[in-house]
């Protein structure tokens, strides 16, 4: 019994971070029609930025911050600069986000090196907690509490708030959202930071789990983009659900079928699209 | 209120609209007829900011507005009431009204303030299904929704595109009614259609566009006496 709800709960550990960062990439391709293939990246940089904060004295709450608001205004420069100018083209859009990977992931390995690195876990939640006879880290218990917390922050914007309502207009009809008075680049602009803040994020929390090293930025990418095809394109909800069945799946598949446990992520993909092409949550087909 | 000199519009390299000319005084509404395909949509949407002039001035209450973006327009208390009605299928009726609510704040005197209240007040069908999806209406139920949602900005000018289109005639006897309505309250309106009874029922003129340019323009009666005209550019 132990066992099944430690590794269930390091499954919602995994399937958070998985959250934080499939559900910007989603909303973001809602609303703007716009792949970021680089959205791993914002998760890379939040991570690494953090651990630069904290290597250098900060505590891990203040990096938290810091690494957070510098990925949104790096964001905010490249949507601005760049995704605004290639709005409806796809080609460019995926020749941009790609690149933008790799020249990120070079910057990255510049500066930080090619090593493994982690953040250590913060000392307000070295604890661990007691599970019946095993522990599990308090740690990874914050990491599920965030990333629920982030879902109904999420849900509570969507349907509660004026600008939620704005943005839901948008992913129908964002050409009449403009005509009824809102700009909607400003609208563009937000959302997109707004995602990448949420990558920034989780790359911050799955530091001390995850750790950072080069071209991790492309197992982050993969794993997103199989989420929101599960989960359906433009729908974070979809991106919560596919998060936590591929974290849980991840977590037990690691232990009963080691070596297959990616194939079940891939096969369970390749179900829900035979029969819902658009995803469970979507209604864009992919 | 409303004038468009020499408005050249295209869409890549198609030339579509090729030097309109028209206007519509204050309180006034003109009826744009034309055949599938004249440039009736591209036109409201050049004057909307949706698909810029490349050429050519719109002025609208004494500025020029062909260089600005589509909110900024719709600042200018100029509303949209577009083809197809462009519902927003994902939102409530009554969302769908909160959504673009806003104050008005242009001084003209006698002007209705339309609050969510009154649109419900015209539209008791949709305060009836305020918690309806927008995709759960029929086609007269959005269409009344479009206008409201237009109502709510507060303009002094509405341009409607085709509000028949796809409507059953007692229904578009209703919204004939309905622009006849919001003419009494002052409204400045330019009304696109392709049924002509409707355009002639509640436009003090009328134009006639064919192939991107006014070809025709005058009363209602005279466009109906008009038989060459009436053959020639609308089929009847
Ligand atoms: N997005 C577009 N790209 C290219 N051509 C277009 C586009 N939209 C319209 N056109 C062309 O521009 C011309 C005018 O179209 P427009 O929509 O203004 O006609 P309309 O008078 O509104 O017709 P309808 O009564 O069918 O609505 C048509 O020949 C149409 O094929
Ligand atoms: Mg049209």
């Amino acid at each position: 019994m132990d066992f099944f709800i430690i590794n269930t709960l390091s499954g919602l550990t995994y399937g958070m971070l998985l959250f934080l960062m499939a559900s910007g990439l989603s909303i973001v391709f809602g609303l703007m029609r716009v792949i970021n293939l680089a959205h791993g990246s914002f998760y890379l940089l939040g991570s690494y930025i953090a651990y630069a904060f904290v290597h250098n004295g900060f505590n891990f709450w203040l990096a938290l911050i810091l690494a957070t608001v510098i990925v949104m205004v790096l964001g905010l420069i490249i949507e601005r600069l760049l995704i605004s100018r290639i709005h409806g083209n796809e080609t460019a859009q995926i020749l941009l986000t790609v690149g933008l990977i790799f020249v990120i992931g070079d910057i990255t390995l510049w500066i930080w090196g090619g090593n493994f690195l982690s953040i250590p876990v913060p000392d307000l939640l070295s604890a661990t907690i007691q599970v019946g006879e095993s522990q599990f880290p308090a740690y990874r218990l914050f990491v599920i509490l965030m990333g629920v917390f982030f879902a109904a922050l999420l849900w509570f914007f969507e349907n509660k708030t004026h600008v939620g309502m704005i943005v839901r207009a948008g992913v129908d009809d964002m050409e009449m959202v403009g005509a009824l008075g809102f700009n909607i680049k400003v609208i563009f602009s937000a959302v997109f930071i707004f995602g990448a803040g949420l990558a920034a994020l989780g790359g911050v929390l799955g530091g001390p789990i995850l750790g950072m090293y080069p071209l991790m930025e492309f197992e982050i990418l993969i794993n997103a983009l199989i989420i929101v095809l599960i989960g359906g394109l433009g729908s974070w909800k979809g991106a919560f659900i596919g998060a936590v069945l591929i974290g849980i799946i991840d977590a037990f598949g690691k232990i009963y079928i080691p070596s297959v446990s990616m194939l079940i992520i891939f096969g369970i993909m390749v179900i829900v699209l035979v029969i819902k092409p658009s995803g469970l949550f979507g209604e864009v087909e992919a | 209120m409303l004038s468009l000199k020499d408005i050249h519009t295209f869409y890549g390299h198609s030339h579509i609209l090729q030097g309109v000319e028209l206007y519509v005084q204050e309180g006034e509404c003109v009826a744009l007829l034309g055949r599938n395909g004249a440039g009736k949509t591209t036109t409201i949407h050049t004057i909307a900011g949706l698909t810029p002039a490349k050429k050519g001035n719109v002025h609208f209450n004494g500025k020029e507005i062909s260089k600005l973006s589509p909110h900024h327009i719709s600042k200018e208390h100029l509303a949209l009431v577009p083809q197809g009605k462009r519902v927003f299928q994902s939102l409530t009726i009554k969302e769908n009204l909160i959504m673009p609510s806003r104050p008005s704040k242009h001084k003209k005197e006698g002007l209705k303030y339309w609050t969510i209240d009154e649109v419900y007040e015209l539209f008791p069908v949709l305060k009836k299904y305020e918690q309806n999806m927008g995709n759960e209406l029929s086609g007269g139920q959005q269409q009344m929704l479009a206008i409201g949602r237009a109502l709510v900005t507060n303009p002094v000018f509405v341009l409607m595109d085709e509000p028949s289109e796809g409507l059953a005639p007692v229904i578009i006897d209703q919204i004939t009614d309905i622009i006849n309505d919001l003419k009494k309250t002052g409204l400045s309106i330019l009304v696109v259609e392709q049924n002509l009874k409707l355009a002639c029922d509640v436009a003090d003129r009328v134009l006639v566009m064919n192939k991107g340019i006014i070809v025709w323009e005058g009363a209602p009666d005279a466009l109906l006496q008009n038989k060459e005209v009436l053959q020639k550019y609308l089929g009847v």
